[in-house]
């Protein structure tokens, strides 16, 4: 009877432990991972915008099919291109960008006001991501314009995921975007 | 003739498919990685799982500017793309790479001609205003199309117009010219290769920035025909629009020499990230494609030496020959096609602005090819020299101490290279 009973209760502890191992595996089963990375990345250029001007309508930002669709002169909104991969097995939900912060090479700190998230597609980005699945977003914000930041400046993003998890990423130094590039 | 490179010997499949080979040479080529332009690339390219390796590529499919889009711009109607090809040729393969050298270069002159370098809002305006054409040095060939400029749906679905290495580095010629052109070279009306000086780019930004309600900078009137600002760092210092050939005895880029060119690959690397960078960070070229470009500028030949009877008396040649060796060549080197290392801004006569940029500026000027020189009028980085005499007694240390028929008979000599 001891025996057995020694044998029952060692088998409760195994059977306890597997449990507690398969209950770790289950979570790690089900346990949504995301990663951010960085892919590029500019402080566009305010050269050639007007002043009285949206920032949306102008040529380099509009299609250049759509008839007035602004100026000529080159302005550009900045912009930050970010890979996100659900490395998980859960489809992510809500995911969005939290916070966009500028810090100037030898300057000070600051918010950016977002002025889209698109796909790097111009599609919508809905703020879900599927399992095993990448897709690239594009975070464009208003230029900060040469003066400010003429050695150039990087940018942190932090993305949230719909349970509140965040993930954040600091670009390398981004510069303003050059108008002939050559 | 030895070339200014030969560091490693890199093939296409190197290029190609290995990330680590291609950072290293990224790396190599910034010799002065400290500048603002060193870094941005450096930050960025040739990083495996971040960075620019992750761009989505390019949309292959272009097609050049006509008469017809002109129109249809003007009338207020969306660009068609019906008439678009992929850049490599109609039915062509992108996954089938060329098979040799000659290939390579084949599919370099379509990557020239066709590939969009950038998107600009300004070419729109331009495409979409005739009356300015003339003005701007723009010319509408027999075919209808414009040379550099063309149409293409960019990675965000919008129809864009852009511009392609033709619009600067190809030049109108006439009919003997062509003639003595090789095949590889013309391009329409024009010869690839060589700088278009009748174009004045800033005019062309200035006039579409006015029409669109915006005061333009007064420093792109300043800028002239044949030559642009290529640097963004709120100095103007625009720089003439080199010819391009003479490439594989080059040991640097740009007039302040920023790049070193360390590996045949140095080009390649150089253009891919051109690209990148001309559309706005948001897509990259396929790498078969700027390593085709890279062969095709590397094929370039300036026109053929003048024909036997403008030839001067051998005497007066070889009289300049000897001065040459006597007083150039231990810059100007005849064994690395009459170019050279880097010198010193200071030591030089002309205006070091270019030399010492905030953005790439290295201290330096590059020792330019003097092969095709007779053809590179006007001289200097800055285009600021109109002939090879008023360079020499103006704009060249040593070109002073050379005078009267010294110095007939030394460009009667730079006249043969």
């Amino acid at each position: 009877m001891t025996r057995f009973k020694t044998t029952f209760i060692a088998l409760c502890v195994a059977l306890a432990a597997l449990v507690s191992v398969a209950g770790c595996g289950t979570d790690r089963a089900f346990e949504s991972r995301l990663e951010v990375s960085y892919v590029s990345g500019h402080l566009g250029t305010d050269q050639g915008c007007s002043s009285n001007a949206k920032l949306a309508d102008i040529a380099g930002a509009c299609a250049a099919d759509v008839p007035n669709c602004g100026g000529y002169g080159g302005c550009e909104e900045g912009a930050v291109t970010l890979q996100l991969a659900n490395t998980g097995n859960v489809t992510l939900l809500g995911l969005q960008l939290d916070s966009l912060l500028l810090q100037i090479v030898g300057g000070n700190q600051s918010a950016l006001s977002v002025l889209d998230v698109k796909r790097d597609d111009g599609s919508a980005f809905d703020g879900k991501l599927e399992p095993n699945a990448s897709i690239k977003i594009r975070v464009r914000f208003p230029a900060p314009g040469y003066q400010k930041v003429p050695k150039g400046a990087t940018i942190e993003a932090v993305i949230v995921t719909g349970g509140g998890k965040q993930q954040r990423v600091i670009t390398p130094e981004l510069h303003v975007l050059p108008t002939v590039a050559t | 003739m030895a070339i200014g490179c030969g560091v490693d010997e890199p093939t296409a499949e190197r290029y190609l498919g290995d990330g680590a080979f291609r950072r290293g040479v990224l790396e190599r080529s910034l010799w002065r990685p400290d500048l603002p332009y060193s870094r941005s690339l450096l930050a960025s390219y040739a990083l495996g799982d971040a960075g620019w390796d992750l761009l989505s590529p390019m949309t292959e499919l272009t097609a050049l500017v006509t008469r017809a889009d002109s129109e249809a711009l003007q009338a207020g109607r969306a660009l068609s793309l019906d008439d678009a090809e992929p850049v490599a040729g109609a039915g062509s393969d992108v996954d089938a790479l060329p098979s040799d050298e000659a290939a390579w270069v084949a599919l370099g002159k379509r990557v020239f001609e066709r590939l969009p370098m950038r998107p600009d809002g300004f070419l729109r305006y331009l495409v979409g205003t005739p009356e300015i054409w003339q003005r701007v040095g723009i010319r509408e060939r027999a075919d209808g199309t414009l040379r550099g400029i063309v149409k293409y749906r960019d990675v965000r679905g919008d129809v864009r117009v852009g511009l392609t290495c033709a619009l600067c580095h190809a030049s109108p010629s006439d009919d003997a010219a062509l003639a003595a052109a090789p095949a590889l070279q013309r391009n329409g009306d024009s010869i690839n290769g060589r700088a278009d000086r009748g174009l004045d780019l800033g005019l062309a930004r200035a006039l579409a920035s006015e029409a669109s309600g915006v005061s333009a900078d007064p420093r792109l009137r300043s800028w002239g025909a044949g030559r642009v600002d290529v640097t963004d760092d709120g100095v103007n210092t625009p720089t003439a629009v080199p010819d391009l050939w003479a490439m594989p005895y080059k040991t640097h880029l740009n007039h302040s020499g920023v790049i070193k060119i360390v590996s045949p690959a140095t080009s390649a690397v150089r253009f891919e990230t051109q690209y990148v960078l001309g559309h706005r960070m948001e897509t990259r070229p396929r790498r078969a494609l700027t390593w085709a470009l890279s062969r095709y500028i590397a094929a370039l030949q300036p026109p053929a030496p003048p024909s036997a009877p403008s030839v001067p008396p051998s005497a007066e040649l070889a009289r300049g020959k000897a001065l040459f060796g006597e007083r150039c060549a231990s810059c100007h080197r005849p064994d690395r096609g009459f170019a050279g290392e880097m010198v010193l801004a200071s030591q030089l006569m002309h205006d070091p602005a270019v030399a010492t940029t905030p953005e790439r500026g290295t201290g330096y000027y590059k020792v330019p090819s003097l092969v095709g020189v007779r053809y590179g009028a006007p001289y200097l980085h800055d285009g600021s020299e109109p002939t090879l005499a008023s360079l020499l007694e103006r704009g060249h240390p040593r070109g002073r101490a050379i005078s009267g028929d010294d110095q007939r008979a030394l460009i009667a000599y730079l006249e043969t290279l």
